[in-house]
């Protein structure tokens, strides 16, 4: 996708930082950051999650007020203090979390904080007129007086775009524009910021994912800990390369991961029928074997029955029809309490909402499911000393940095969060465990170190297999687009209701071992289909790196 | 270009199957009653203009109040001491109605105090970030209070004193009109601005930059900071106009009295009705009317009812409206959904 090596000889800087310092009570977010953008290109910002990327764009929008340094525009230092001083220079911004208000239309967002010709009314017949040709080129097909609670999330993110370019904006900060996006998203608005580029607007493209960097940019620029490290051309870099001034050390990208033949089925679903909150069909006729030693991959669109079947699995939503049998014992009436116990494991989607109470102890949290068992609890008053020694191993091996395990759990950066949700799901050894979006949001260290410990447990569970006669089961779930770097293995076909889950079947080592090829096979209503017949159905997929 | 939600969402082939079964049901009452005396009795006040008349008359000061509501609640900020913005109101528009000898004293003073209230609140919810409810039940409880002090301290000898109130508008031509003229067309001249107001306040909620303004900063008010919205100041305007609205219900309250009187807690809990007329509205004037009205139409039954003499405690027939209220709310507002901002003070980006 990128032409010749950008050049930057005889280029004006479109925007250029000099020492900018900011500080947050505790933290030093940007450290004397330097840093030009050119007029006209695509300029990445790449880095780990808390890296300093957004705050220091957010300088640059005026969202925050800068602790020292310079910022000049087109080579004149302006003081930017508000949104509306950046936009009147030219820069605009879309959000990771978009600014956008759902329950008004489109061009109510646009226009919103603008001053039409006839002030104080809104004139929005007339701000459409001048809008429409930017919906046009820019494929969005929506009327203009739809709400935008009502577009897809790659529709919302065009309203965006449209919305700083309608303001004015020549040079487009994007701050994570993937993260939300489908693959075939993605790949549209990689299409729209080379329309822009070839249009002479200037992009930050603010990104945590080699891959899209090395595709989408003409230079890099590299940070850590509020520092930049140093500025690539893109051209000119690799993977590896780029990963090392991210991380600061060489890392290993790759998950080393043995093939392991499967055992036998150990948690098995038959002829499931279940219906959502708002009673439509979401499970119907599902058959699936999870197997003794297996990763066992799921993909699909949201909202085609992935959660309501873990819902049924975990035993929070029960079946109209079907049985689930573990180890072949009927569990389909069993209440989750119980099938924790039995060893059914689950790691929730949302480490926040389900995951965790934020306001309780690391301690706490990890006893979430058996603070009030015994050795825990005695007749109901809580044995704080062997509460203390069992926190005191988890953090340390599941390498949890916490000040200390009485801090809220609140407190702790996301993949920390996360790691206590796995410490709480893999040191009892379970038998099951259903992982939904693991690595969800966390940056490469932390979900290279989620995935280890996955494959690790695996294997452990061999190893326990020689010995107790025990086989252990991983089931990792991989739902939906939004997992950061744990790539996107998303079918655009579905068939109501049916699922179509995704296994390794062959781990091709391309670039820097960088990805793996995801081979689908599929089932639905009873039947199996295999890849080909798949693709045929129209089902995309796509290559993720595990 | 977008219109604002609609009242009814009705037009399914089920609700309307729902809304006829309840017309026939309706009438068939009507014609059961019919046939008793008390029925009978009841069908002719109701039937009679007075009877609209009144319950216009009673619903003023909840339409003022709601529209008042209504203002800061867009904005993202629950107003629930609209009840201390009445009452206060109330007790200032009587005051400086006597002491001035024009109601329109009155109603300058009810909307000053009313500010003055709502200053407080934003005050308390805005700049201190207060919880909202807590800073409104304060503010009620204060001006249950500090009325009673007032009224007992100004008017020692306890007399009834009738303060100048607003003469009948009658309106020419119209309130000739058979049953309309004398229902709708011959009011106080408040009841007229106040009922103007649902137009004014759709118009510049829903077509003017100042109302998305307001709008945008109740749903989703980072995304209003993004576009260099001062939220909190878009806020603390809203709930000062929102105050002198609701204040200006207080002087509707008195002449609503008839003999433009104060008594101790004369608001009585109307402004936790506008309040709920607010989301009976789903947060749009011409809702908020309905909801108001409603409320009138209880208040003016059931003191026809006491008048006729049903046999029946007045003490549970003081219940109607609001029972009815909350029959409504229950029944037909049970997925009505506010500002999505609503409740949540706004911190800056950056800030603690």
């Amino acid at each position: 996708m990128t032409g010749p090596a950008f050049s930057t000889t005889g280029r004006e800087a479109a925007l250029e930082l000099r020492q900018i310092v900011k500080k947050f009570p505790g933290v030093l977010a940007n450290d004397r950051v330097d840093l030009t953008i050119y007029t006209g290109e695509v300029h990445a910002l790449l880095g780990e999650n808390g890296a300093g990327k957004s705050t220091l764009m957010k300088v640059v929008y005026g969202l925050y007020h800068r602790d020292g340094g310079e910022i000049l525009v087109r080579g004149q230092p302006y003081d930017i203090r508000s949104p509306q001083a950046a936009m009147a220079l030219g820069i605009g911004m879309v959000h990771q979390h978009f600014m956008l208000i759902p329950n008004i239309s489109i061009i109510e967002n646009i226009v919103l904080g603008l001053r039409s010709d006839r002030y104080p009314l809104l004139r929005l017949d007339e701000a459409g007129r001048r809008v429409r040709a930017l919906a046009e080129d820019f494929g969005l097909n929506a009327a203009l007086s739809t709400k935008v609670g009502k577009l897809t999330v790659g529709q919302q993110q065009k309203v965006e775009i449209i919305k700083a370019l309608y303001r004015g904006a020549r040079l487009l900060i994007l701050d994570e524009p993937t993260a939300v996006l489908l693959p075939q998203e993605t790949e549209e608005l990689f299409k729209l910021i080379e329309k822009l580029r070839a249009g002479g607007v200037t992009i930050v493209f603010i990104s945590h994912k080699l891959n899209e960097v090395l595709k989408i940019s003409d230079r890099v620029t590299v940070m850590r800990r509020g520092r930049v490290v140093r500025t690539l051309t893109t051209r000119q870099t690799s993977p590896a390369e780029l990963a090392e001034a991210m991380v600061g050390q060489a890392v290993d990208l790759a998950v080393v991961k043995q093939p392991r033949p499967a055992g036998a089925p150990r948690l098995v679903i038959e002829d499931a029928y279940a219906r959502d909150d708002l009673g439509s069909p979401k499970l119907n006729g599902l058959r699936l074997a999870l197997r003794a030693g297996e990763i066992h991959g799921l993909a699909g669109v949201d909202g085609n029955g992935q959660q309501t079947l873990v819902e049924a699995l975990m035993g929070l939503r029960g079946l109209e029809r079907g049985r689930i049998l573990f180890a072949d014992q009927d569990i389909t009436s069993q209440p989750t309490a119980e099938r924790i116990r039995a060893g059914v494991v689950h790691i929730p989607e949302n480490r926040h909402t389900e995951g965790l109470v934020l306001g309780l102890s690391v301690t706490d949290n990890l006893l979430l499911d058996v603070f009030e068992d015994p050795p825990y609890a005695q007749r109901g008053w809580r044995q704080f000393k062997v509460m203390d020694a069992h926190a005191a191993t988890l953090t340390q091996a599941f390498d949890i940095r916490t000040p200390s395990p009485a801090v809220e759990v609140r407190k702790l950066s996301g993949g920390n969060q996360q790691k206590v949700i796995l410490a709480r799901s893999l040191w009892r050894n379970p038998a099951v465990l259903i992982a939904m979006q693991p690595t969800r949001g966390l940056d490469v260290g932390a979900a290279a170190f989620i995935h280890k410990r996955l494959v690790e447990a695996r294997d452990q569970g061999c190893a326990l297999f020689r010995r107790q006669h025990l086989k252990r089961l991983h089931r990792a779930r991989r739902r939906h687009h939004r997992g950061g770097d744990e790539g996107a293995l998303v079918g655009e076909a579905h068939v109501d209701g049916h699922l179509f889950h995704v296994d390794i079947v062959e781990a091709r080592l391309r670039e820097q071992q960088l990805e793996r090829l995801w081979i689908a096979k599929a089932e639905g209503r009873g039947q199996r289909r295999d890849a080909d017949q798949l693709l045929q159905h129209g089902l995309q997929w796509s290559v993720g790196t595990l | 270009m977008t219109r604002p939600p609609g009242f009814y969402a009705a037009g399914r082939p089920r609700a309307r199957l729902v809304w006829a079964g309840a017309g026939l049901a309706g009438a068939l009452g009507l014609l059961l009653a019919w046939q008793t005396e008390l029925g009978r009795g009841i069908l002719t006040i109701l039937a009679a203009p007075e009877f609209v008349r009144a319950a216009l008359i009673a619903a003023t000061p909840l339409l003022l109040a709601a529209l008042g509501g209504l203002i800061s609640e867009l904005s993202g900020v629950l107003n629930m001491a609209l009840e201390s913005m009445m009452l206060l109101g109330a007790f200032a528009a009587y005051t400086a109605s006597d002491y001035g000898h024009t109601p329109w004293a009155g109603l300058a003073a009810a909307g000053v105090v009313g500010l003055l209230v709502g200053l407080l609140h934003a005050y308390f919810t805005i700049t201190l970030r207060a919880n909202q409810i807590v800073s409104a039940v304060a503010l009620n409880l204060f001006a249950l209070a500090a009325t009673a002090l007032g009224f007992r301290l100004i008017y020692t000898r306890g007399v009834f004193i009738t303060a100048p109130g607003f003469a009948e508008l009658r309106l020419p031509v119209l309130s000739d009109l058979p049953y309309l003229g004398k229902a709708l067309f011959s009011h106080n001249i408040l009841i007229y601005l106040a009922l103007l107001l649902i137009p004014v306040m759709w118009f510049i909620l829903y077509r003017t930059a100042w109302g998305l303004t307001l709008r945008s900063v109740g749903e989703h008010p980072e995304a209003a900071s993004t576009v260099g919205i001062n939220v909190n100041r878009v806020r603390y305007l809203a709930v000062l106009l929102s105050g002198a609205v609701a204040g200006m219900s207080g002087s509707a309250l008195v002449s609503a009295t008839n003999i433009n009187a104060f008594q101790e807690n004369l608001s009585a809990g109307r402004g936790f009705i506008a309040f709920a007329a607010v989301i009976f509205g789903r947060w749009n004037p011409i809702g908020v009317f309905f909801g108001a009205f409603l409320f009138g139409l209880g208040d003016a039954f059931q003191i026809r009812l006491q008048a006729y003499g049903v046999g029946v405690p007045y003490q549970l027939l003081l219940m109607l409206p609001y029972v009815i209220t909350l029959i409504a709310l229950v029944v037909f507002m049970r997925h009505a959904r506010g500002p999505a901002a609503s409740g949540t003070p706004f911190a800056e980006e950056g800030e603690a």
